[in-house]
Order: structure tokens, then sequence, then C-alpha cells
């Protein structure tokens, strides 16, 4: 995640100063890496730095460039003047542990540990038994960019605020353009329709009103379904199995129990007659607690 | 350019290049703003949006009914069918009066077919259809029924009857002749006759 984030503030960096920091390939430098020590604030660090830079210094009359870590600070000291920034501050960073590093004129012995160069030396190239590497400067590790810089300034907050600002104006005026365009010919279309159709729309509604009217009315009398005709429906069909008396009734939920005495009542066929009824459904019989007596349960459709 | 100077060199603008900590504090009233109108923008244009909508869902059904067919034979069947149905409903002025006139008609119907008869009103519902207004009005009828008068009262609620309707019912016949009834009664608002 920081790795990534860290690539693309690179990449936006590299959009906006796209001009390279100037390289110094030639002077040879000493290289000092010092953490912090742990009582030091974050403010005292620029002069700790400073004070750091005059006292490591061999040099009188040198040059230095330094870069401050989140662990400490990296001192460059070279005996003349560096034009530019040294290579080794300008390399891409290596593996953890030591390396042998071929600049374009000088050899190093570097140890890398977590992405921060702890030591650097010269070395010959001769003495070197392992495969070196060649330096590499696609992303400098010690190099301050001018991004980094610049996200530290509210300034330059305050002006992205104007500019998102600014875009979410230009997305409203276009946004209100494009919406009005479209209702104001909606609505003219609308209205010439209107016009052009006149007394058919008020038939059309006077229609459409009576239909709902009439089939509103029917729901609401058919939502219950119908006692007189479910319990004629029933009996009709019991009549013909014989003496039978009902001993309660109970309509609910469309549904028609009834408790019937009946002594010579035949069970199945009266099921399956009343099955054969299309008004009915989930016909069902069942025997009561007293003697022949039965409870036999209807839906109406 | 006079103006300008003064500005540039005003203790406001001197402060606020000094003091990094009120820039800090200004761009979060900045960014506080600049949200809070971001917010504002979206919603007003949705609200807009919402407008434009409707207007175009218009246009859609003017659209489509300009391609309906329109049969003027159905036209006045249709409306004689409703004009038919809607005389069958007695008309009210609220509906307190719709319950008031639902315990009448039910005590006048029924009423006299019941020992120890009690109504109780149970409620009334606002039903709208096609643009009219209904009532329906629910009473609970409770007392003792004798057989025999089952047939009748049965017949106050078939299918022609369409005013009413029963909901639920318990009865009976053999033990105590109780019978509890749950029918709905409706009426049309007057001023829609």
């Amino acid at each position: 995640m920081q790795v990534y984030f860290d690539q693309s503030l690179a990449f936006v960096d590299q959009l906006i100063w796209p001009s390279k920091q100037q390289r110094d390939e030639k002077s040879s430098s000493f290289y000092v890496f010092k953490v912090y020590p742990k009582s030091l604030k974050t403010k005292e660090i620029k002069q700790w730095a400073d004070l750091q830079v005059s006292t490591l210094s061999p040099f009188s009359q040198g040059d230095h460039y330094y870069y401050l870590s989140k662990k400490g600070l990296h001192l460059w000291v070279t005996a003349s003047k560096f034009i530019g920034i040294p290579e080794t501050a300008y390399q891409s960073a290596l593996e953890d542990g030591e390396h042998l590093v071929i600049g374009k004129q000088d050899t190093y012995r570097q140890v890398w540990k977590d992405g921060s160069m702890q030591s650097c030396s010269p070395a010959l190239k001769e003495t070197v038994n392992h495969q070196p590497l060649t330096i590499s400067f696609n992303q400098p590790w010690a190099v301050t960019r001018n991004i980094d810089k610049k996200l530290k300034q509210p300034n330059v907050w305050l002006g992205l605020c104007c500019f998102a600002l600014l875009c979410s104006l230009v997305w409203w005026v276009t946004g209100y353009a494009t919406i009005a365009l479209q209702e104001n010919n909606a609505e003219q279309k609308a209205s010439q329709l209107a016009e052009s159709l006149g007394e058919k729309l008020d038939l059309q509604n006077t229609l459409r009103n009576n239909t709902q009217l009439l089939s509103g009315l029917n729901n609401w009398h058919q939502e219950f379904e119908f006692l007189p005709e479910t319990f004629a429906l029933i009996a009709e069909k019991l009549n013909q199995q014989g003496k039978w008396r009902a001993n309660s009734l109970i309509w609910q939920n469309k549904t028609m129990e009834i408790e019937l005495l009946s002594k010579d009542l035949d069970i199945t066929s009266l099921v399956s007659e009343l099955e054969t009824i299309s008004a009915l459904q989930r016909v069902s019989i069942r025997p009561h607690d007293a003697n022949d007596t039965w409870i036999l349960e209807a839906q109406a459709k | 350019m006079n103006f300008l100077d003064t500005l540039k060199n005003s203790q406001l603008v001197t402060e606020y290049k000094k003091n990094k900590r009120l820039q800090w504090m200004i761009l979060g009233i900045a960014v506080i703003i600049v949200v809070s109108a971001i917010k504002r923008i979206a919603d007003d244009l949705s609200e807009y949006k919402e407008e434009a909508k409707s207007q175009l869902e218009l246009l859609s059904r003017l659209n489509q009914s300009a391609k309906e067919n329109f049969d003027m034979q159905t036209f006045e069947d249709i409306a004689k069918q409703a004009e038919q149905k809607m005389l069958e409903f007695s008309s009210v002025a609220s509906a307190s009066v719709a319950e008031a006139q639902g315990l009448e008609d039910v005590d006048e119907k029924i009423g006299g077919l019941l020992k120890r008869k009690r109504l109780n009103l149970i409620g009334s519902d606002e039903l709208r259809f096609g643009g009219r207004t209904f009532w329906s009005v629910r009473i609970e009828i409770s007392g003792q029924l004798v057989e025999s008068d089952f047939i009748q009262i049965a017949s106050f609620f078939d299918n022609t009857q369409l005013t009413t309707r029963i909901a639920s019912m318990q009865y009976s016949p053999k033990t105590s002749n109780s019978i509890s009834l749950v029918v709905d009664l409706i009426f049309k608002r007057a001023s829609d006759a």
C-alpha cells in the first residue's frame, strides 16, 4: 500500500516536473548515516542536521549534500564542490545486504537495510569476486521530490480545494443546462401533444377512472368470497349423502368449517364429489370427538 | 495596482504568510466549505433531475395515449356500467354518517331475525376507486338465530348484494343457536354522486 502510494507520488512528480535534477557522477565523497537521537523533536531535526554537517565534515572548504529520511540523516561530504546530487543518493534503493555497485566512474561497496543505505565506501573493481551491480537511477532514494515539498504546504492544498470547487461549479452549470434543455424540450412536446389529443385525453381519463372504479368495487365485493354460495354448494353434496345436520358453522378466511352429524356418510365419495366443484379448493374431512360427527373444511377459490 | 500592493503588505496577509498554523486552519475551513458546496450542488441537481423526470414521464404517458386506439363504444359501455353500479350505493356525507347508516341498515335488515341481538361497530375504512371515495363500515352482529332463519340471513349477503359482504361467521345451530357475524357495508360519498 505504502509502496503503491509512493510510486504514484513519484509518477505525479515526474508528470509535473519532468526535468531531471542534475546528477554528480564525478566527485568522490564520503557517506555518513546517522540515526536520529531518541530525544530529538520533529521541530529540531533541521537544526540538529545542520550541526551534524558542520561537525562531521572533515573539509573546511568542502561541500555537502544531505537527505533526512524517517530514520536519520544521510550525509555526503566532498572536498571540492558537488555539481548536482551525488550519484549514490540518486541511485535506486537496493535489497537488504551488501552489494558491489559500479557507478559511472567509481565502484562502491554498499550495505543496505530497509531501503536506506547504511554505509558506502569506495572499492576496487579488481577485488570484486562476485558479479557487481550496475548503478541504476530509476527511483532516487535520497532525493527530496518536488511533490513532497509541495504537499507540505497548506497553500497548495488550498489551491487544490479551489480547483475542486471550480470543477464542481462547472459540473453544476453543465448539469443544470442539460436538464433544463431536456425539460424544456419535453414540456414543449407534451403541450403540443396534449393540444393535438384534445378531448381524447379527457375521454381516456374518464374511461380509466370508470374501469378502476368497477374493478375496485368488484375486488372489494369479492375479497372474502361468498358464504351463502359456498355453503349452498357444500350442502347440496351433503344432501345427496342422506340425512345430516350441522352442529356448528364457521366461516373465516374464505374457508367454511362445518361440524356435522350424520349416520350414513361415505366420506370418500363426499370428498371426491366436493373436489369436483371448481369453486372449491382444499377440501378435507376428519372425525370429531363424538360419534358420527365430522369436521368438513373447504376453501372457496 | 496600488490597492494590490496595500493588500500584499497588509497586516492580515503578512500574518497569514508568517503563521503556518493559520494557513492549515484556513485550509480546514476551506475543505469544509468545498465539501458542503459539492453536497449542495449534488442535492440540487438530483432534485432538479426528479422534476425533469416527471416531465418526461408525462410526455411518455401522452405519447402512449396518442398511440392508443380509442373505442367510443367501449367507453360508453363502461361509463354506463359504472353509472349503474353507482346507483346501488347509498350516499352519505361523512365517515361517521356512514357508520350510523351501516348500523341502521343492518338492524333493519336482520335485526328482526335475531334474539338477544347486539350490534357492535368495529370501524370504517376510506377507499378510493377511480377517483371516487367510499367508506367501508365493519359491524359485528351477535345474537341467537333460529336454524330455519339462517337461509334468510344468508340471502342478504349473497353475491348479488353489491354493497355488503361477510368477513367471518360463527354459528352453532345445535347447542345454543348463537351466531356471531362480521359484515362490511360500503357507502359512497355524497358529493361524488
